[in-house]
C-alpha cells in the first residue's frame, strides 16, 4: 500500500553481498555491504557469536592450520601452531604434542583406518618472487595412531644386522629340493611390510625330507622396535642355477613362518614351492621413507601424495637446473597406504613448472590439481605408472587447501566438489560449472592475492547448506560465508563477510556442523571495520549458535585473555576471557531510484 | 543497464525520487542504526534508530525525507550484544522530477 502517495519497494528475498562492478550495478535486492550477517529462509540476522573452544589450563595459541581428524573412536582436531608444533586435541580438554618440525609452515593430512597420515610442507619462492608450496626438502610423511604417542615416519626400514642363517632341521619335513634364498621382513604396527633384510640373506640347498630351521632372525634395534611388531620369513622358489645375486629373484611369503613378536630369533617350518602364493618381491622396490608433499588423499584404497620437493634418494639424477619433484604424484599399493614403489608407484604430470597442489578422488576418477590445471587418471588395475592421463582443464586448478571438506567427514564428496580457483569458487562435477559460484562477488574475489591462495581453506556444511572460507592476507580477519539454501548456483547463493578481531587462519567442522576456527594473531592489517585489536588472542575458537540462548541474549565474541602483551608472548588462559562486540553487523542496500 | 540485471532485478534510474520512509520488519535487541546515502555517498542522512525488541507486534516505519536520483540504505548495530533479525524492508519512494535543470 502506498504511503502518502509514495509507492513501496518491497525487499524480502535478500540476494546477499554484491561485489561486482560499481555500487550502481548492484541489484536492488542485493547488498553493497553485508558484514557479519547470516541468512535465514525468510531473512537475515546478525551472525552467531565466536566462543573459546578449549578448556585446558593452557590452550593452544598462534594456530596456523586445523584439520578434523576422524579416529575410530570419534572426532578430534590436528592443530599446527607456531614453530612447527603439531598437536592432537581430543575434545576441548585434552591435547597431546605429537610432532615438532621447526620448518613446518603447514601440513597436509588424511585419515586412513583411524590413523592420521601427515605431510609437512612449506612455501618457496621462484625467481620472480612468486610463492609456491612443496613438501619440505628431506622431510617425510608421518603416521600417527591417535593414541597420544609421538607421530613417526610412515613406512619403515628393512631389517639390518648380522646375516640370516638357514639350515636343515633335524625334524622330518616335506619340501621341494634345491637352492632357495630366504630373508626377513618386518611388519609394523600400522601393517606396513618393510623391505627384505638383513643385508646378507640366507641360502640353503633343501633336501626335501627335513624341515627348514632359520636362526639369527634379526631383532629390531631400538629405532626399529618403535614400530616393528612382527617378522615374516620370505623365500624364493627353487633356483636351478643360483648366481649369488640375492635380490635378483622373486620372493614369496612363507606360510606359517611368522614370528609374532620381536624377541625370538629362531623358527622352523616346511613348505613346498607350490605353497608360495603371496608375492613379496615388490617389497624390494618400496620406499623406506616417503617424501613429504603438500597433500595426501586416498584413491581405490591407495594413498596418494603430491607436491614433493624430494629427499636425497629421489633427487638423484635430476637434469641440470631441476631441483625438485614438483610434478610427481606418488601412489601406494592398494590396501597398503605406506607401500610406495620407487619404480612404478608414480604419476608424472606435465612438466610445466607448476607444482602439484591437490589431489582428490571423485566418481571413481583420481584428479590431480595444480594452481591452474586439472588432470584426471583412472585406475586400470595395473601399476599407477601405466595409468592414462587426461587433461581436464588447463585454466582451472586448486590451491593446497582449496577443495571444500564436507561436514565432519574430512572428505569432500557430496556429489560435487567446491574448489577455490583463482578465477572464482568453482562447482566441479566432472567439469567446471560456470558461471562461478562467486560470480556475484567477482571483484572481491579477483582482489585476493593469488599467490597467497594457500591460506584459503574451505568447509561445506551440506546439512545447513553453508560454506565458510578463510582468506589470504590482508583479509585474514574475514571469513567469507555463503548460504546456498536457495540453490547451489551463481544466482541463488548468498554471500556475506564475517569479520573478527583476530586473523583467522583455518577452519573445519566437527560434530557434524560445529564450525571451528583457528586464529593466529590480532589482525596484521586492520580492515575497514575491525575493532581496535586486542593483544595476542590466537587460539582455537568456534561459532556458538547457542551462546545467545545460554547467556540470556548475549551475542558477542569471546577471545582468550592473555593479559598484557608480554615478551616473550605468554600462553593464554582458558579461564580469562576478552569479550568483544561482533564488529558492526551491517547491510547496505543497492541503490534505489526510479 | 547494470550488468547485474542479467542475474537479478537490477537497480537503475536517473529520475529524481523522494524517499519518504522505510519500514523494517525487524526483531532483536538494541538500536538498529539507519542511514540513507546518495550516489557515491556524497550526501547522507542519519535516521532515527529503530529500537528493537525480541518480540514485536509492530513493523515500524521511519520517515526519511530524502530527495536524490539514487540512494541506498545502511542498517547496522554498533554496540555490544546488539543483534537484529530482518525479514522485510519496504522503501517508499515517489518520482518527483525527471532531471536537474540543464546548464
Amino acid at each position: 500500500m502506498a504511503l502518502r502517495d509514495h509507492e513501496p519497494i518491497v525487499l524480502e528475498d535478500f540476494g546477499g553481498l554484491w561485489a561486482r562492478g560499481d555500487a550502481e550495478s548492484c541489484p536492488s535486492d542485493h547488498f553493497i555491504v553485508a558484514d557479519n550477517i547470516q541468512y535465514l529462509h525468510s531473512g537475515l540476522e546478525t551472525r552467531d557469536a565466536l566462543d573459546k573452544w578449549q578448556t585446558v589450563a593452557v590452550p593452544l595459541t598462534r594456530v596456523k592450520r586445523i584439520y578434523n581428524y576422524v579416529m575410530q573412536t570419534g572426532q578430534s582436531l590436528l592443530v599446527l601452531v607456531d614453530n612447527g608444533r603439531l598437536w592432537h586435541c581430543i575434545g576441548p580438554d585434552v591435547q597431546h604434542l605429537i610432532l615438532v618440525i621447526p620448518d613446518m609452515d603447514d601440513f597436509g593430512f588424511v585419515a586412513i583406518n583411524g590413523r592420521a597420515y601427515i605431510t609437512p610442507f612449506t612455501s618457496y619462492y621462484d625467481t620472480h618472487g612468486f610463492k609456491y608450496q612443496l613438501g619440505i626438502k628431506d622431510e617425510y610423511v608421518y603416521v600417527y595412531k591417535g593414541d597420544g604417542v609421538t607421530a613417526r615416519k610412515a613406512a619403515g626400514f628393512p631389517p639390518t644386522g648380522t646375516p640370516l642363517v638357514a639350515e636343515l632341521s633335524s625334524e622330518d619335513g616335506k619340501t621341494d629340493t634345491g637352492m632357495h634364498v630366504l630373508a626377513v621382513v618386518y611388519e609394523t604396527d600400522t601393517g606396513f611390510l618393510t623391505g627384505l633384510g638383513p643385508e646378507a640373506f640366507a641360502e640353503l640347498e633343501f633336501d626335501g625330507v627335513h624341515k627348514i630351521h632359520v636362526s639369527n632372525v634379526t631383532i629390531p634395534d631400538a629405532e626399529h622396535a618403535l614400530y616393528a611388531k612382527k617378522r615374516h620369513i620370505v623365500s624364493t622358489k627353487w633356483i636351478p642355477e643360483y648366481n649369488g645375486d640375492q635380490k635378483g629373484y622373486q620372493f614369496f611369503f612363507v606360510p606359517n613362518a611368522t614370528l609374532d613378536n620381536i624377541t625370538d630369533t629362531e623358527i622352523t617350518f616346511e613348505f613346498f614351492d607350490a605353497d608360495l602364493l603371496s608375492d613379496a618381491s615388490h617389497l624390494l622396490d618400496n620406499m623406506s621413507e616417503i617424501p613429504s608433499g603438500v597433500n595426501l588423499n586416498t584413491y581405490h584404497s591407495r594413498m596418494v601424495v603430491v607436491g614433493e620437493f624430494g629427499i636425497t634418494e629421489t633427487l638423484e639424477g635430476l637434469p641440470p637446473g631441476i631441483l625438485d619433484n614438483r610434478s610427481i604424484a606418488r601412489v601406494s599399493a592398494a590396501g597398503e597406504p605406506e607401500a610406495f614403489s620407487k619404480v612404478d608407484g608414480i604419476l608424472i604430470t606435465p612438466l610445466d613448472g607448476n607444482p602439484l597442489t591437490n589431489v582428490q578422488e571423485f566418481r571413481d576418477v583420481l584428479y590431480l590439481f595444480k594452481r591452474t590445471r586439472t588432470y584426471a587418471y583412472s585406475d586400470n588395475n595395473d601399476e599407477p605408472v601405466t595409468w592414462q592421463e587426461e587433461v581436464v582443464d588447463q585454466g582451472v586448478g586448486a590451491p593446497v587447501h582449496g577443495i571444500g571438506t564436507v561436514l565432519d567427514s574430512g572428505g569432500v564428496n557430496v556429489d560435487f566438489l567446491l574448489i577455490a580457483d583463482w578465477s572464482g569458487l568453482m562447482l566441479f562435477n566432472g567439469t567446471y560449472a560456470r558461471p562461478e559460484l562467486s560470480w556475484k562477488i567477482e571483484d572481491f574475489w579477483l582482489s585476493l592475492d593469488r599467490f597467497e591462495f594457500q591460506r584459503i581453506q574451505l568447509v561445506n556444511d551440506s546439512i545447513s547448506k553453508k560454506i565458510w572460507m578463510t582468506l589470504p592476507i590482508p583479509f585474514q580477519p574475514v571469513v567469507l560465508h555463503a548460504d546456498y539454501g536457495d540453490g547451489l548456483d551463481a544466482k541463488n547463493i548468498h554471500w556475506s563477510k564475517w569479520i573478527f578481531d583476530v586473523d583467522i587462519t583455518s577452519a573445519c567442522l566437527i560434530e557434524s556442523k560445529k564450525l571451528i576456527l583457528g586464529a593466529f594473531d590480532p589482525p596484521t592489517v586492520t580492515p575497514l571495520i575491525v575493532s581496535p585489536p586486542v593483544s595476542d588472542v590466537g587460539g582455537i575458537y568456534y561459532i556458538n549458535p547457542l551462546k545467545a540462548i545460554l547467556t540470556g541474549g548475549s551475542r558477542h565474541d569471546s577471545y582468550y585473555d592473555r593479559g598484557p602483551l608480554e615478551i616473550p608472548p605468554q600462553p593464554p588462559s582458558s579461564t580469562g576471557s576478552i569479550e568483544r562486540k561482533i564488529p558492526d553487523p551491517t547491510i547496505k542496500t543497492g541503490l534505489f531510484g526510479e | 543497464m547494470p550488468r547485474g540485471t542479467a542475474l537479478s532485478e537490477g537497480s537503475s534510474g536517473e529520475n529524481i525520487s523522494h524517499f519518504a520512509a522505510i519500514r523494517v520488519r525487524v526483531s532483536g535487541y538494541g538500536n538498529l542504526k539507519m542511514q540513507i546515502s546518495s550516489l557515491d555517498d556524497v550526501r547522507s542522512k542519519t535516521l532515527v534508530p529503530l529500537h528493537m525488541q525480541v518480540l514485536n507486534r509492530i513493523i515500524p516505519t521511519r520517515l526519511v525525507n530524502f530527495t536524490e536520483q539514487r540512494a541506498s540504505f545502511e542498517l547496522k548495530t554498533t554496540e555490544m550484544d546488539e543483534y537484529f533479525k530482518i525479514n522485510r524492508i519496504v522503501i517508499f519512494t515517489k518520482e518527483t522530477a525527471t532531471s536537474y535543470p540543464g546548464s
